[in-house]
């Protein structure tokens, strides 16, 4: 497995094969037809990575060992989305999906004894989109992160000990305009 | 130049913590050019004898270039403040070029049973260099190795999956396949020489599933 470690100095991060993991998983996913417009999805996911012998670099400040988790993959995530999906008018048709989409808390290193190490704590996002789609031409509007949450994508610690968090993007809304020739 | 056992005077401790308080806060601003070209042929047969076959032919060039800023930040915001003051800045350019011979062969093992093996061969060269503009006196960039570093690895995966189908209700399937993330060069830092490059790694997967349809409701 190839995992980012830091340097002695804990200044920079650079990458190396630190030996095999193992990673188990299992996913459920299920389409609900409520009415034949409107489509309830869920998927779950739940993900167990971890070393499967101890860290091979004997440069890292730190140790890996056999059975420690892999940094950066949540165990538990999922998503729910409601999509309505319908003909509004001749040659023309709606879809609108709502999705909420969360993820587990994950840390930054292999145990809470190598430095560098953090927590992230888990997320939940809600996404919406609206496309109307003619023969001719779409029309789709794309709302990421409607309640405008401010919770870090992930948190790294520092040579100089501060937490930075690499924050998410914001409120985003995108417009897509396009035509078939 | 201090040696490696000398230690600073306080009145030196003193200027070097003034000096990092002025360039604080600090942000890592990392404008980013990519070109990158991908060229694939995939012929696909009609079904023959019962087997359906695909070969492919991959090839892909791309080469980056980063400049990496340490720059003061805008205390209110936390953003860049412009103009950029800048507190050490890196240039660092990689490069990767791979190629992949591929093909794959589905058939039939009975009325409801379908098989499909595939082989893939690839290679691919990667490599990186980079250039220390302005040291950070931080965080000691001064001490990455100039020059251009490359690794390169050849290999086979192979992929094999069953899918039964009943129906339209009910489908199973078996996914057996290795993979592999490509190997490259660390240039962050002043890195061994076992730490300058790490090769691939190999990914082998197994996955069962079951997919089933009734009154609505697919699961």
């Amino acid at each position: 497995m190839i995992d980012t470690i830091l340097s002695g100095d804990s200044a920079f991060g650079y990458d190396a094969n630190v030996g095999d993991a193992d990673i188990d998983g299992a996913e459920v996913a299920a389409a609900v037809s409520l009415s034949p417009a409107l489509t309830l999805f869920l998927v779950g996911s739940w993900t167990d990575a971890g070393l499967a012998e101890d860290q091979r670099s004997p440069a890292a400040p730190g140790q890996g060992s056999a059975g420690d988790r892999v940094p950066d993959v949540p165990r538990l995530a999922g998503n729910a989305s409601l999509a309505w999906s319908g003909r509004v008018a001749d040659r023309m048709r709606l879809d609108a999906p709502l999705d909420v989409l969360g993820r587990g808390a994950h840390a930054s290193q292999f145990d809470p004894a190598i430095a560098g190490y953090a927590r992230t704590p888990a997320q939940v996002q809600l996404d919406g989109h609206v496309v109307m789609e003619h023969t001719r031409w779409s029309l789709s509007l794309t709302m990421r992160k409607l309640l405008n949450e401010r919770r870090p994508d992930q948190i790294l610690v520092t040579g100089l000990g501060e937490r930075q968090s690499f924050g998410p993007y914001p409120r985003a809304i995108l417009l897509t305009l396009a035509g078939r020739i | 130049m201090l040696a490696a056992d000398a230690v600073c005077t306080v009145p030196q401790q003193d200027r070097y913590r003034a000096y990092v308080t002025s360039r604080l806060p600090a942000i890592l601003h990392q404008p980013m050019h990519v070109a990158s070209a991908s060229r694939e042929v995939r012929p696909r047969s009609e079904p023959l004898a019962g087997l359906i076959v695909t070969t492919g032919l991959f090839a892909e060039h791309r080469r980056d270039r980063v400049s990496s800023y340490i720059a003061l930040a805008d205390s209110a915001t936390d953003l860049l403040l412009r103009p950029v003051s800048v507190t050490g800045l890196r240039t660092i350019e990689t490069g990767l070029d791979q190629t992949a011979l591929y093909g794959e062969v589905t058939g039939a093992l009975g009325p409801h049973v379908t098989a499909t093996a595939g082989l893939r061969a690839f290679r691919y060269v990667r490599e990186a260099s980079g250039t220390v503009e302005q040291p950070n006196l931080i965080t000691g960039t001064a001490s990455i190795a100039p020059g251009r570093f490359t690794t390169s690895e050849n290999g086979v995966t192979w992929k094999a999956r069953l899918l039964w189908k009943s129906g339209s209700c009910l489908l199973a399937y078996l996914w057996f396949a290795d993979g592999f993330r490509p190997g490259r060069v660390n240039i962050t830092f002043a890195p061994t020489g076992a730490e300058r490059s790490y090769h691939s790694d190999a990914l082998a997967s197994y996955k069962a599933g079951l997919q089933a349809r009734r009154r609505g409701v697919q699961l």
